[in-house]
């Protein structure tokens, strides 16, 4: 999928039977390694027939890179049989932490934006990557506050990726998200980005729950604004993958179907746009 | 670990907060956001719980419900990253630390156990079957059983009876849980105890009903008379029906 626009769903439960009836098409799915992983009976004959009909993106959940124990070595060695079984060329995780001293709470909490947390990151990062012998594509997180901060988050991901020689998992609505959350200029982040680094990108629905603040949802459609940032990136950049990210609140397929051709249709117009300026 | 004691109390504290909600002295942007942390980590474990225990939920009261919900969110501890073993995990939980009694609900436990067993069969992972013969006869044939199951030992038969209605009912039940091999459904049949015993014998011993029949009478180990004989030809024949027991193995054929 190097180097070509592909534009893919996330493969979920609820919605499982239109991928197995040909009800909708993507380029590829994904799917998070955890909910799949030694997965046997229905749901894991279901995802060997889906597997057959689709290229396969993983994201991770669980990873948490930003804890501060050692790796979990015995999930990365499931977690490297399954991306091997399945011929996976894209491995993303969160830039976040999910676990404190070894128990997991199964949400993203923020890192400090800090210094020895690059150093520990990045550290991280490059163990795993040497660990499953592929590049490991980091996601810029939407978070509701930072935490003990000593630079902004920009900062914060340009010195991972290139103290730990990562990709970049661009969500595109976690940068809208973040920037109305946090008062900054949307676009001035994207330009911030090293988007020669991004290999990946995501796009979502989000719910503003107060005026002045936004949840990444993931259970709305994607709103004007965002496709508005998202056409800007991507006239900035080589063509990568890009994930429609539906986890709730599922609409009629028609919808989903709309927004799939809508992303196709910005990425098309601007596939050529970066070289040609 | 390269991250300095500010910074790794930084993550505790903000965990600290997630888990229990008492006031944490830390250095952030928004203190809204910080309680939306709380909040949508709660749900995350509330939601996956309720659907994972339906009827538990369903039953108990929404305090004690809520006081499972808080006090699991606050000190649980789930080791592994997939979601679904949550369940077992929180069944471990509430069972080490005696909700049961401080509620007063002894069938607290079997509840619980009922309902995630029923997920882990259901999800478990695929376990290779050995090669099997689908005719064969029921009583002189070595059976091969589906391995894709589980045999739980219950107090109360929470399987059986609304799960309030079975204080009363105090005993030892066993249930086979097993998942049926081509459609996958997850299916439950209780168990005799004399039925235990032979499905046990049959599981580790490789013989055929006939042979363990014949040698439990011999050793006199439990008297089985002619009708016995005949229940558990009718329960050896009701397994490979339902798929509980797949078929015969072909190199023990007698």
């Amino acid at each position: 999928m190097k180097n070509k626009a592909q534009i893919g769903l996330g493969f979920r439960r609820e919605i499982a039977d239109a991928f197995l009836d040909g009800d909708i098409k993507p380029d590829f799915i994904e799917v998070a390694a955890e909910n799949w992983i030694e997965l046997g009976g229905y749901w894991g004959d279901v995802f060997r027939h889906v597997n057959e009909q689709f290229p396969l993106i993983v994201h991770g959940l669980s990873l948490s890179i930003g804890s501060p124990e050692e790796l979990d070595f015995e999930f990365l060695k499931k977690l490297k049989t399954f991306l091997k079984t399945y011929h996976v060329e894209i491995y993303s995780e969160h830039l976040s932490f999910a676990k404190f001293e070894n128990a997991h709470f199964f949400d993203l909490l923020p890192i400090p934006f800090r210094e020895d947390s690059v150093k520990h990151i990045s550290l991280r990062i490059r163990q795993v990557q040497d660990y499953l012998e592929m590049p490991l594509a980091i996601e810029n997180v939407s978070y509701y506050t930072s935490v003990e901060a000593e630079m902004t988050e920009q900062q914060f991901i340009n010195n991972i990726v290139e103290e730990s020689g990562c990709n970049l998992l661009l969500d595109v609505n976690n940068v809208f998200v973040n920037a109305f959350n946090h008062q900054y200029d949307a676009y001035q982040f994207i330009d911030d980005m090293p988007l020669d680094k991004v290999s990946y990108i995501h796009m979502a629905g989000h719910k503003r729950i107060a005026p002045d603040l936004i949840i990444d949802t993931h259970g709305e459609a994607i709103i004007e604004p965002v496709y508005q940032l998202f056409d800007y990136t991507t006239k900035k950049m080589n063509p990568v993958p890009v994930l429609l990210e539906r986890d709730f609140n599922f609409p009629e397929l028609n919808e989903l179907k709309t927004e799939l051709t809508a992303l196709r249709s910005i990425v098309n117009k601007n596939q050529y746009h970066h070289v040609i300026q | 670990m390269l991250y300095n004691k500010q910074t790794y109390h930084a993550e505790k504290l903000l965990v600290e907060w997630c888990r229990t909600g008492n006031p944490v002295e830390l250095n952030v942007t928004r203190q809204d956001g910080l309680k939306q942390y709380r909040r949508l980590f709660r749900n995350n474990i509330h939601n996956t719980l309720v659907q994972s225990f339906p009827i538990a939920f369903e039953v108990l009261p929404e305090s004690e419900w809520s006081k499972l919900i808080d006090d699991y969110f606050a000190t649980g501890k789930v080791t592994d990253g997939r979601v679904w073993l949550m369940a077992g995990n929180f069944y471990e939980f509430v069972t080490e630390n005696g909700y049961a009694a401080i509620f007063n609900k002894p069938w607290l436990n079997d509840l619980l156990l009922f309902e995630w067993v029923e997920i882990e069969v259901h999800t478990m992972n695929d376990i290779t079957k050995e090669h099997f013969l689908t005719s064969g006869d029921a009583l002189n044939d070595v059976i091969e059983i589906n391995p894709e199951y589980r045999l739980i030992n219950l107090e109360y038969p929470v399987h059986l009876y609304a799960a309030e209605k079975t204080a009363e009912k105090k005993g030892s039940y066993f249930l086979l849980v097993y998942r049926h091999p081509e459609n996958y459904k997850v299916k439950f049949s209780n168990l005799h105890p004399l039925a235990v015993v032979v499905f046990e014998k049959i599981r580790t011993e490789r013989k055929s009903l006939k042979q363990i029949i014949d040698e439990m009478d011999a050793l006199q180990e439990i008297p089985i008379g002619d009708t016995q004989k005949l229940e558990l030809q009718s329960f050896v024949k009701l397994m490979l029906e339902e798929k509980a027991f797949l078929g015969f193995k072909s190199y023990y054929k007698n």
